[in-house]
């Protein structure tokens, strides 16, 4: 089910509102008004896949007793968490790749195919509840968290509809204090922001994100029209709808998160001001970030064994976030890409580095993440390189837009809001009225384009 | 570890007046645009008609004209806009076959499946001859089937078994929805006196003919300013093929059951791409256009053989002869035209595309 859907807004969130609040002196059937509903929210997708998210859920669940109960055997409970679920993203995300791969391959070596041609559908938001429910298993594994022994508060956090399918990822820390101690009554306070940054949410998707893609998605569906201009054009434009497109999902999450009287932690931190790229994954799916480091990077030794060692760390994180977000090569490439660059940033003296005034610094680490979405967004690597030629002005510059001098002059001012406007987390609550006046019609703005649904960008991962 | 505040409203009494607010005015936009919408009706959605239709609503008086004529007609032609230029007459002529054509506004192949069924459901022997105008949208994957195919009864019938349904959320969500708004305004910009002859500007005759009763005016008093219409379709045109990214398999689908029941009952179907000009063929080549033109050309062949069909592809104009100067805007051909191509297609035996 979409957020941005005339099922989930006047349907599904109302009745789940509803009886989320009515049930408010019965902790235990909120709990399981929760997870069904997140369960319902899920399937109605294809309930086929809410199995697989059950059978993840029940694994971590029970490997989180077994450290608890055996300490001794913690490392084999942990393994057979990690197993499961990597296994299962192995399965649903990557084994067709890695079949495609090898043929690919052994064809390239004139050999006849070895895998069979899978067609395997990827579960939506499989990557983020695998990493949030083995993000339980470890933190139990390092005595973080002490193992839950309530099987239905444990599938609520792996479960909540509001950032199931594609984050923020959430720790158990994060949320296991509030649902053990759910509200009692809600909170105006709390609905009011709730409902604000659900409606800025919705806006930034649909007015801004879909817009900019009814531009430049005609331009990229046949790369080898693309020339100078147009090639940049389309680089800048898919940086911002990327931008409002996965923030925006944030936003809703977080909205929804307050109108059921829960804090989730915020995804997006004006990325695009970074002067660094390192800077830039600290402001960028802070969740993601800081997951591949507390449970990737630092596991791997961090900056602990000397400057070669962490440079490796650095690369083969980005690596696997990388290939987190999908089973094909542009995304390995771009997660080497971003790699690449931490390291060039490491191995740069910071005396020399201070002396770039920010505001260029910022800029050419706007440039490097507006290549690297290049190769992101691309279909396929061949894609990536014909895209990048034409923005070398290998391909000239004589070939016009087809949308005049708007579609320039509306990615700036979106980039420029990128730049300069604050994160929704941070805009004080309006006090008038008046305001709240404006973001009803914006809101209702936001529902006469409800009939033309579009799935948001992070979904594919 | 990620940032945790939140943007609330400190003091709860100002909260919950903005939140009270906010409320109220949704709901009261949203009431206010749901009544407009009814009472308007723009799409003839409801029975009633307080204003006169702003938008084409040719598929609830062919499906009715279809339903209530006798003898059932010995020819049908089927298709979108783009088609409803090729005259009954004219195929009678070239036959002598009575013909109806039941081409309609924005066509998808539900549309042809449903207008086949009905015209074979009336009493009398199978058509001797089904002509099909197919517009390479007709199998588009991301279009959702037309809202007036969705809100004729008649025709929904005869696609029980095809999976079309609107929920009755969709159908509440139309009435939220900014394109049944849009088309309200307009409705209520339109002034009293101007509505009726505007929707009386395309008629429709006993048989199905478009007369276009403003524009064909024009031309004949050499006025019609044919560059600026073909400038406007562009736009219109290029945001046709934006995500049209491969041919619908299940549009095919019900293209091939189209083709398999004509075929099946000795119908003689004559398949033709319909012509764009080539002002507009030339701004479309940077679109999907090309490649889905192929697709469906090459999904053509295959029934070229196996159902023998005719299929002639007419999009480039200059391959039958026609008169450039004889079209409305960049895709809808004039009767001449379209007289110029039924003459090459109803001679034709075999696949040309």
């Amino acid at each position: 089910m979409l957020f941005n859907s005339y099922v989930f807004i006047l349907v599904f969130l109302p009745i789940v509102l509803f009886a989320w609040w009515a049930t408010r002196g019965r902790p235990r059937l909120r709990l399981a008004t929760l997870t069904a509903a997140s369960y319902f929210f899920y399937g109605y997708w294809d309930w086929r896949f809410t199995a697989l998210m059950a059978a993840s859920t029940a694994v971590d669940f029970y490997c989180g007793l077994g450290m608890g109960r055996h300490p001794s055997a913690r490392g084999r409970y942990l393994a057979a968490s990690l197993v499961t679920n990597l296994g299962v993203l192995a399965v649903f995300k990557y084994l067709g790749f890695f079949g495609r791969s090898v043929n690919a391959l052994v064809a390239a070596l004139g050999t006849e195919p070895v895998f069979p041609e899978l067609h395997i559908i990827l579960p939506v938001g499989i990557s983020f509840y695998t990493f949030q429910s083995m993000s339980y298993s470890i933190d139990v594994y390092r005595s973080k968290v002490e193992p839950t022994t309530d099987p239905l508060l444990f599938a609520a956090y792996v479960s909540m509809f509001p950032q199931l399918v594609a984050g923020p990822i959430v720790r158990f820390t994060d949320v296991e204090a509030q649902l053990a101690n759910l509200p009692q009554r809600p909170s105006a306070p709390h609905l009011e922001a709730g409902f604000r940054l659900f409606a800025f949410g919705l806006f930034k998707k649909l007015w801004i994100a879909d817009t900019i893609a009814t531009w430049i998605d005609p331009q990229l569906s046949n790369p080898m029209s693309l020339d100078l201009f147009s090639g940049w054009w389309c680089a800048l434009g898919y940086t911002a709808q990327l931008y409002f497109d996965f923030s925006a999902y944030s936003d809703m999450a977080v909205g929804l998160g307050l109108l059921l009287g829960l804090r989730l932690p915020q995804n997006f931190d004006s990325p695009y001001v970074s002067a660094s790229i390192s800077e830039f994954w600290r402001r960028w799916h802070i969740t993601l970030s800081s997951w591949l480091r507390d449970y990737l990077y630092i596991p791997l030794g961090g900056n602990r064994h000397g400057r070669t060692r962490t440079l490796l760390n650095l690369t083969v994180t980005m690596f696997l976030g990388g290939l987190w977000h999908g089973a094909n090569w542009t995304f390995v490439v771009w997660g080497l890409f971003h790699g690449l660059l931490l390291v060039v940033g490491a191995l740069l003296p910071k005396s020399i580095v201070q002396l770039v005034p920010r505001v260029a610094r910022v800029g050419i680490t706007f440039l490097c993440v507006v290549l690297g979405w290049v190769i992101f967004r691309a279909s396929d690597l061949a894609e990536a390189w014909l895209w990048l030629r034409a923005m070398s002005g290998a391909n000239g510059a004589a070939a016009a837009f087809g949308h005049g001098r708007a579609v320039p002059l509306l990615i700036v001012m979106s980039l420029i809001g990128c730049w300069l406007v604050p994160n929704m987390w941070q805009l004080r609550a309006p006090r008038s009225r008046f305001v709240a006046v404006g973001l009803a019609f914006l809101f209702f703005a936001c529902i006469l384009r409800l009939g033309e649904p579009s799935p948001f960008l992070y979904f594919q991962f | 570890m990620a940032p945790d505040s939140f943007p609330v409203q400190e003091d709860a009494a100002v909260a919950r007046r903005n939140l009270v607010v906010f409320l109220a005015v949704t709901l009261v936009l949203g009431a206010s645009t749901i009544a407009t919408n009814v009472v308007v009706n723009p799409f003839g959605k409801y029975p009633w008609r307080v204003l006169p239709p702003v938008i084409e609503t040719a598929r609830t008086e062919k499906s009715a004209a279809l339903s209530a004529t006798a003898p059932k007609p010995q020819a049908l032609i089927l298709g979108s806009s783009r088609t409803m230029k090729l005259a009954p007459s004219d195929i009678r002529e070239q036959t002598g076959l009575t013909t109806y054509n039941a081409s309609v506004h924005s066509a998808r192949a539900e549309d042809l499946l449903a207008f086949y069924r009905l015209a074979e459901r009336l009493d009398g022997p199978p058509l001797k001859l089904l002509v099909i105008g197919l517009d390479v949208e007709a199998a588009h994957n991301t279009v959702q089937p037309d809202a007036r195919l969705l809100n004729n009864k008649r025709l929904l019938a005869e696609l029980a078994d095809q999976d079309i349904e609107r929920s009755s959320l969709a159908a509440f969500g139309e009435d939220l929805g900014w394109p049944t708004l849009r088309a309200s305004i307009s409705s209520l910009r339109v002034s009293p006196a101007d509505r009726w002859a505007e929707s009386s500007q395309t008629t429709f005759n006993s048989a199905g003919f478009v007369t276009y009763g403003r524009d064909e005016k024009l031309k004949s008093e050499n006025i019609f300013n044919l560059p600026k219409r073909i400038a406007s379709s562009k736009q219109e045109y290029v945001a046709r093929f934006r995500g049209f990214d491969q041919l619908d398999a299940v549009r095919l689908g019900r293209l091939e059951a189209l083709f398999e029941a004509a075929s099946s009952r000795g119908t003689r179907v004559v398949v033709f791409l319909t012509p764009l000009h080539p002002e507009l063929l030339a701004h479309l080549q940077a679109t999907n256009l090309v490649a889905r033109l192929n697709d469906l050309r090459n999904w053509l062949h295959t029934f070229c053989a196996t159902k023998k069909i005719v299929a002639y592809d007419a999009t480039d104009p200059n391959r039958f002869g026609a008169d450039l100067h004889g079209f409305f805007d960049g895709a809808h051909a004039d009767r001449n035209n379209m007289r110029k191509l039924s003459h090459v297609l109803l001679e034709l035996d075999g696949c040309a595309l």
